[in-house]
Formats: C-alpha cells, sequence, structure tokens
C-alpha cells in the first residue's frame, strides 16, 4: 500500500506542480484527430485543412484517423475511452454530438460529461431548394402550395436521421405543412433526385447545391442560418421569411476526452484560433460553405446543450422512429 | 468541331512535360500499391491523396485519375494472379482470369486486360468528350423505378453467371441479399443483423467478403490438397496473347465498352454491374458456353473493357452533376472541392482547362498503364514462382492489413477470417461465390429503389411498366429468364416425347 500512496501522491504533486511545463512540452509526438466520417467528405476537408494549419503551430504532425460507422458514435466512443493525455482528439460534427442522444437510446459513451469542448471551428448553413418546375419562388409561396397539395410534395435527404432529413421535418413542423419525406443514401443521391424532378424539395448544403443554382439548375428559397450567406446575398433566410427562430446549422469542433489537462485544453484551444486566422484556411472553408467560427470552449459548450435539448424536442414531436 | 477544340484545349493541358510526368507518377504509384491485396482503388486514393495536395489544381485531378487507373488496373492483376479481387467490378475478372492464371496464362490475362481497358478507355474517352452535357441529362431520366429494374436485371444476369446448377446460384443470390441486408436501413434508419455491434452499423464491407470467400477461401482450399499448390509454377507459356487470342477478344472487348459506357453514366453500381453484365453477354453469345469459369479469354476482355469504360463515362455525373458514381469517385470529387473546384453544370465552362486536360490525362494515364505494365508482365507471372510457403502467408499478411486500412478496425479482419471459412465450406459443397456477390451488391439498392418507388407513386405498383425506361429494362430481364427458360422446357418435352414413343 505504501508505494500505491507514493504513486498516487507523485502524481497529485506532478499534476498540481507541473501542468504549466505539461503544456510548454505537449505535445511531444504526433496527435490523433479522430474522424467520424470516411475520407472524402466535407469533415474530412475541414480536418485536413485544419489539422495542417494546427500542425504547424503545434510543432507537432497531427494524424487524421478516419473512423466512420453508426452515425458518428464510433469515432466518439473511441474518442470518450481513449486516455486523455491531449494526444486523441475529436472532429465532432453536430448532428453526430446532439442528435444520436435523442436518436439512439443505448450510447455507450455520454457526450455532456465524456468529452470537454475546445473549441467550435467552423459552421455553415443549409439551403432550401426546389426543382425549378414547382411554382413556388418564395419560402412563402411554397408553404402555400404544400398546404394547397398536401402530401403531393416529395422532399428528398440523405437517410433517415440525417441533418437534410431533420432540417425537412423541423421546416414541415414549423409551417404547418405536409410533404413526403424520400430518404436517399446520401446528400449527393438526394440533390440529384430533386434536379431529376424525383422529389422536389431539398436541404442541401452550400457546397453541393451551390452550383446548380448558379447554372440555374435548382431554385435557392432560403437559407438556414439567421443571417443571410455571402455567396447568395439575394436569397433571404427563413427566420425573415415568417418562421421566425429558424435555424438549423452545421458545425464542426474540437473536442478531448473528459480529465484532458486544462493546460493542453488551453493550448490547443488558443493553436487553433490562431491557425483559422490564417486567410488560406477561410478560403479553403469557404470553398466547403463555411465560416470560421473560432471561439470559447465555454460558447462551444453552450451550443452543444443548446442543439442537443432543441433536437431532442423536434425529435418527440415529429416522431422520427428511435432505433 | 467542337469536340476537337476542345480535346485540343485538354491535350494542350496535359501535354506538358511536368504533367506528363505527374501523370506517370500516379499510374505507377496507384499500380504498384493498387496491386497489394485488398487495396482497391478507394484505400488507394485516400492514401495517395495527401501528395497532391501541393500541386496546382489541373495537374493535382491529372495525377489523381492516373492513381485512379493505376489502383483500377492493380487490382485486376490480384483478381488474375492470386484470385482476390480489390474492389466489387475485379470480381468478374477473378472467374476467367484466374483460371487462366491456373492454366499458365496469367500473362495473356494480365495483357489482355491492359488492352482492353486501353481499348475502351479511348473509345469512351471519345464518348465523354463529345456528349458529355447531354449524357448527363440522360442520367437524370433514371429515377428509383428505373433503378429497380435495372437491379433486377442484374440479378437475373447473375444467374447466368454461374457455370453449375441454376438452383446452387440463385441460393448463392438469396444468401447474398440477406448479407446485404445488415447495417442501417435507409428508408427507417432501423439497424439490422447488427447484432449490437456497432462495427456492423454500416453492414459488411464489399471488399472483406469478396476477399474472404475469393481469395481466402481459395488459399486454405489449396492447403487441402498437395498437388494444387504446385501448378502455378508448372508451365507458364508465352507472355503475350497469342493472335487466336486477339481475334476471340476484340468483339468482347468492343461490346463491353458499349455497354460500360452506357451504364457508366449512372451514379450508383454503374461499374460492378458493366462488368457483370458483360460476362454474362459474352457467356450467352459464345458458341461453348463451358468454356466459360474455365479460363475463356472473352470472360476477362470484355467484362475488364466494360469496367474500364464504365469507370471512364462515370466522370460525367462526378464532374458534370457533382454527383459521385460510388465511394471512390466520392473522394475524387471531396479531392476537386478541396482544389477549389465546383463539380456542377458550369464546370466546363469556368473551367475548361481543367474539365478537357482531364478528359484527356484519363487518356494519357491509359496509354501508360499499357506502356508500364506490358513490360511488367514478366515481373507479375514470375511472383507466381515464388515457393508457396513464402507468397501465400505473405498474401494473407498484405489482406489483413488491406482489410485493417478499410475501417481501421480489427473487428474487420476477424470478418475477413469468417468469410475465409465461409467461402472454404462454399468450395467444397461446390458452390459459386461470384453470385453470393452480386446478390450481395444488388440487394440494397434494389431494395431501397423499390421502398422509395412505392412511396414516389403513393402505393402503386404500375410505376415500373408504366415507365418506358423501366418497361424496356424490365422486358430485357424477362427475354434473359425466357433463354434460360425454354431450352431446359424444351429439352423435358423432348425426354417425354421420346419416353412416349
Amino acid at each position: 500500500m505504501p508505494k500505491l500512496t507514493w504513486i498516487a501522491a507523485a502524481c497529485l504533486t506532478a499534476a498540481l506542480s507541473t501542468s504549466p511545463t505539461i503544456a510548454q512540452d505537449y505535445p511531444t509526438k504526433p496527435i490523433r484527430l479522430v474522424l467520424p466520417f470516411p475520407p472524402g467528405g466535407g469533415t474530412d476537408g475541414v480536418a485536413r485543412l485544419v489539422g495542417d494549419a494546427m500542425s504547424k503551430k503545434l510543432g507537432q504532425q497531427i494524424v487524421v484517423d478516419n473512423r466512420p460507422g453508426a452515425g458518428g458514435n464510433i469515432a466518439s466512443d473511441f474518442v470518450a475511452k481513449a486516455d486523455p493525455d491531449g494526444y486523441t482528439l475529436l472532429m465532432g460534427f453536430s448532428t453526430a454530438l446532439t442528435v444520436n442522444p435523442s436518436l439512439y437510446p443505448n450510447l455507450p459513451f455520454d457526450v455532456g460529461k465524456d468529452f470537454v469542448p475546445i473549441t467550435e471551428l467552423a459552421d455553415g448553413q443549409y439551403v432550401l431548394v426546389v426543382n425549378p418546375s414547382l411554382p413556388a419562388k418564395t419560402p412563402a409561396e411554397l408553404i402555400a402550395y404544400a398546404k394547397e397539395h398536401p402530401g403531393e410534395i416529395n422532399f428528398a435527404s440523405g437517410g433517415n436521421g440525417s441533418p437534410l432529413h431533420l432540417a425537412g421535418e423541423l421546416f414541415k413542423a414549423k409551417a404547418g405543412v405536409e410533404m413526403t419525406h424520400l430518404p436517399y443514401s446520401g446528400g449527393g443521391p438526394a440533390s440529384a433526385a430533386v434536379l431529376g424532378n424525383e422529389a422536389q424539395v431539398l436541404f442541401g448544403s452550400v457546397a453541393s447545391t451551390l452550383p446548380q443554382i448558379k447554372a440555374g439548375a435548382l431554385r435557392a428559397l432560403a437559407t438556414t442560418g439567421l443571417k443571410r450567406l455571402e455567396t447568395l446575398p439575394d436569397v433571404p433566410t427563413l427566420d425573415e421569411s415568417g418562421l421566425k427562430g429558424f435555424e438549423v446549422l452545421t458545425w464542426y469542433g474540437l473536442l478531448a476526452p473528459t480529465g484532458t489537462p486544462q493546460a493542453i485544453l488551453d493550448r490547443l484551444q488558443q493553436d487553433s484560433v490562431a491557425a483559422l486566422q490564417d486567410p488560406a484556411i477561410k478560403e479553403g472553408l469557404d470553398r466547403l460553405g463555411l465560416q470560421v467560427v473560432a471561439g470559447t470552449s465555454a460558447e462551444f459548450k453552450a451550443l452543444i446543450d443548446r442543439d442537443t435539448a432543441s433536437w431532442s424536442t423536434v425529435i418527440s414531436d415529429v416522431g422520427i422512429k428511435p432505433q | 468541331m467542337d469536340l476537337f477544340s476542345n480535346l485540343a484545349i485538354g491535350f494542350e493541358a496535359a501535354l506538358s512535360p511536368m504533367r506528363l510526368l505527374y501523370c506517370l507518377v500516379g499510374v505507377s504509384l496507384g499500380t504498384f500499391i493498387g496491386v497489394l491485396p485488398g487495396v482497391g482503388p478507394l484505400v488507394t486514393i485516400s492514401v495517395l491523396l495527401p501528395i497532391t495536395y501541393g500541386l496546382d489544381p489541373t495537374s493535382a485531378l491529372i495525377m489523381l485519375a492516373g492513381i485512379y487507373y493505376g489502383a483500377q488496373y492493380g487490382g485486376s492483376t490480384t483478381a488474375i494472379l492470386v484470385n482476390l479481387p480489390g474492389e466489387s467490378s475485379s470480381v468478374i475478372t477473378c472467374l476467367d482470369g484466374h483460371a487462366m492464371a491456373k492454366n499458365g496464362r496469367a500473362g495473356p490475362a494480365l495483357a489482355i486486360a491492359a488492352i482492353g481497358s486501353f481499348a475502351a478507355g479511348t473509345i469512351a474517352n471519345l464518348i465523354v468528350a463529345a456528349f458529355a452535357p447531354v449524357l448527363a441529362s440522360y442520367a437524370l431520366k433514371f429515377g428509383s423505378p428505373e433503378y429497380f429494374s435495372l437491379m433486377l436485371l442484374g440479378l437475373v444476369t447473375a444467374a447466368v453467371l454461374s457455370h453449375g446448377s441454376l438452383l446452387k446460384s440463385v441460393g448463392m443470390i438469396v444468401l447474398g441479399l440477406l448479407l446485404g441486408l445488415a447495417g442501417t436501413d435507409v428508408t427507417s434508419g432501423t439497424y439490422r443483423y447488427t447484432f449490437g455491434i456497432p462495427d456492423l452499423s454500416e453492414g459488411f464491407d464489399f471488399v472483406i467478403i469478396a476477399m474472404g470467400v475469393f481469395g481466402l477461401a481459395d488459399i486454405i482450399a489449396n492447403i487441402r490438397e498437395d498437388q494444387m499448390r504446385t501448378v502455378f509454377s508448372a508451365s507458364i507459356r508465352n507472355l503475350m496473347p497469342s493472335r487466336e487470342d486477339f481475334s476471340s477478344s476484340w468483339k468482347p472487348i468492343f461490346r463491353g465498352t458499349l455497354l460500360g459506357s452506357a451504364l457508366g453514366i449512372l451514379p450508383g453500381t454503374g461499374t460492378t454491374i458493366s462488368s457483370f453484365m458483360s460476362y454474362a453477354m459474352e457467356k450467352k453469345l459464345a458458341k461453348d458456353p463451358s468454356r466459360f469459369g474455365q479460363g475463356a479469354i472473352e470472360g476477362v476482355a470484355g467484362p475488364e473493357a466494360a469496367n474500364n469504360a464504365a469507370a471512364q463515362t462515370a466522370f460525367i455525373p462526378t464532374l458534370t452533376l457533382g454527383i459521385p458514381s460510388g465511394a471512390t469517385m466520392a473522394l475524387m470529387l471531396g479531392a476537386m472541392t478541396m482544389f477549389g473546384i465546383a463539380p456542377g453544370p458550369q464546370v466546363m465552362t469556368t473551367n475548361p482547362e481543367l474539365f478537357w486536360g482531364l478528359i484527356a490525362s484519363m487518356w494519357i494515364g491509359n496509354l501508360m498503364l499499357v506502356i508500364l505494365n506490358l513490360p511488367l508482365l514478366g515481373v507479375w507471372v514470375k511472383m507466381l514462382q515464388v515457393p508457396y510457403r513464402m507468397l501465400y502467408p505473405a498474401i494473407v499478411l498484405l489482406s489483413c492489413i488491406g482489410v485493417y486500412t478499410l475501417a481501421n478496425s480489427t473487428f474487420s479482419i476477424l470478418l475477413l477470417a469468417l468469410f475465409g471459412l465461409i467461402g472454404l465450406i462454399l468450395i467444397m459443397l461446390d458452390f459459386e461465390p461470384a453470385p453470393l456477390l452480386l446478390g450481395f451488391i444488388l440487394g440494397p439498392l434494389m431494395e431501397e429503389n423499390l421502398r422509395r418507388s412505392m412511396v414516389i407513386s403513393r402505393g402503386d405498383p404500375t410505376i415500373f411498366i408504366d415507365r418506358p425506361l423501366s418497361l424496356i429494362v424490365l422486358l430485357i430481364a424477362v427475354a434473359l429468364v425466357a433463354s434460360m427458360l425454354i431450352p431446359a422446357i424444351r429439352k423435358k418435352k423432348e425426354e417425354a416425347i421420346t419416353e412416349e414413343a
């Protein structure tokens, strides 16, 4: 027993007295950034952009580790159970952290307890687009048309419980209209369906819909943030089009397992915020249809709590079937 | 002529010495990494993607296209040599390609795969250059009902694939369909057959099943029979295809190219289904279908051409609609976005140099593939003379590494072992794995499109015969079933008549 006490005491002393030096030494080896998606998607792009810039600041390589599956739960579980030493971080994606707790009742981790938010890196809006053959030119006209033709309009999504699906359900609930949900296996096939007029309405990502909007193949009716998009200045937000308070954002943020030393968290927060100031990063994120946020950890925590609460209401109100 | 001025822009962009070099580097890297068992184009591209980040967008995409073709050909190489398909489209190449290798004809099989791919690439390239905008809108005419009918046709061709009992191959298709059900149901979001294991939430990975039931099962089966192990080193005749090989291959190559070019445009499973259908078509057209599965060169030439033509025309929806035709294309699309190119209807007018440069470099990449691989034939074939006790453990080890990289998970390796055992049982009971794989690929897509079609029609099944495109595809399927059943029925009748007499 004395030996154990000694180790415990040593650890405690070390933790209390040397944490600044840990932060000064940190990082001494490459950092693993775990992603909930396969290579090639939007999250992967964000991770590689931000990871490269942070590697330069931290002086150690950030290794992107793609662990897709179970709507992001595999990656979250992996990081939740990793050593809290600052060498395993999670690239958090909005719905993976805020929707899954309501959708999957038996998660092996608890987003609130197992993670410390570091910073929200970037966020983006969705665009409400329709096939140009639909007569509606504004959100109000779409709502009126949908009320005249209840259930006749199909809205496409990237699968049951996907962000595009939830945005559509929220729109239906807020506008009080009936539309038929058509799930596709991903955002790409969903936008193809609206291009081919198999579905008429879609809440799509900026990156995938913008070229089609510019070419006139899709008509943009509104965006889902509280501020208009810089790239689509003439398109109103849903909030200003009569659906007060409608806000659906997609966001990416950095999280660490609970227990990571505060000094390391601070260092990561400062370095990631600094890395995001680089104009090249801004430009890169812009191409993905995202804006730099780079906020504090408290702001990020508040965002997660707020989104979790609002999605949980939407899911139970709309009755999206939990697993 | 627009076509020629467009191609001129492209070749001007692609033919600068540096870009040719990037293309060559891409093709070589793609081939060498893609030739590792279990490492298909998807893994190869994701591994090699970062090295293109420092280049200008056009050079980067040219290099990526090189990697893509190299990796695809590398996959065919492992399929022919060691019966390990790295991705869905090379499953078919295993059937007769590996049989040819067993007969000591690995050289001609590899050569005809490269030459067929190049010929197909050339024709498909012209098709892309001439008709890309028109074809993109044609792809959009394919809605859920059309996809369902196409998948049904695919399943019917699966029955033609096998050279043994029809009943057994139907059994394998059904087993494949069942395996395909595992994972998250797209329509309802429900987990099916996941047994509470999170790793199964996306279903089984195709590569794991394919490598297990083909390559790994084959290796285990070889250990059971002593004499099998020496087959490879026994006799390796000439490396290049004979005049006879060429004369029996050119028609399948041409037909495969047309089939592949048409199917490649459809986002989804164009490349896979085209190689399966080309194989089925060649077998139907052959004077002696029984040679298929025993090393018929038509069974390599046609599907390889189809698969490469489809890979080429798959760039049409990716570039002009921004809709990837598969996981590999999704990765290419992601890379393009990173380079600041927004694929969409305007990519041809906003980035003409890039669009036509890419198309030109696809052709150059194909050409380099032939130049690079024909001299390498000897090297690949020599590889088979490495003693069994050294070669095969190495293949198993490399397969495990390849499978691990799919999801960075050891669970994948356990699954590989499981499917290896299942494959062994299938070999012992004389079942063929190819229909199983086709059922596995097509089943989930068929279900998804069927259910979506029924939602679109609000529950009216006549949607499948009301839509002309869907009806045509269904009629082809019916004709194919009839062509299989009528000879059998006639035979029975004749038997009955002779009995009466």
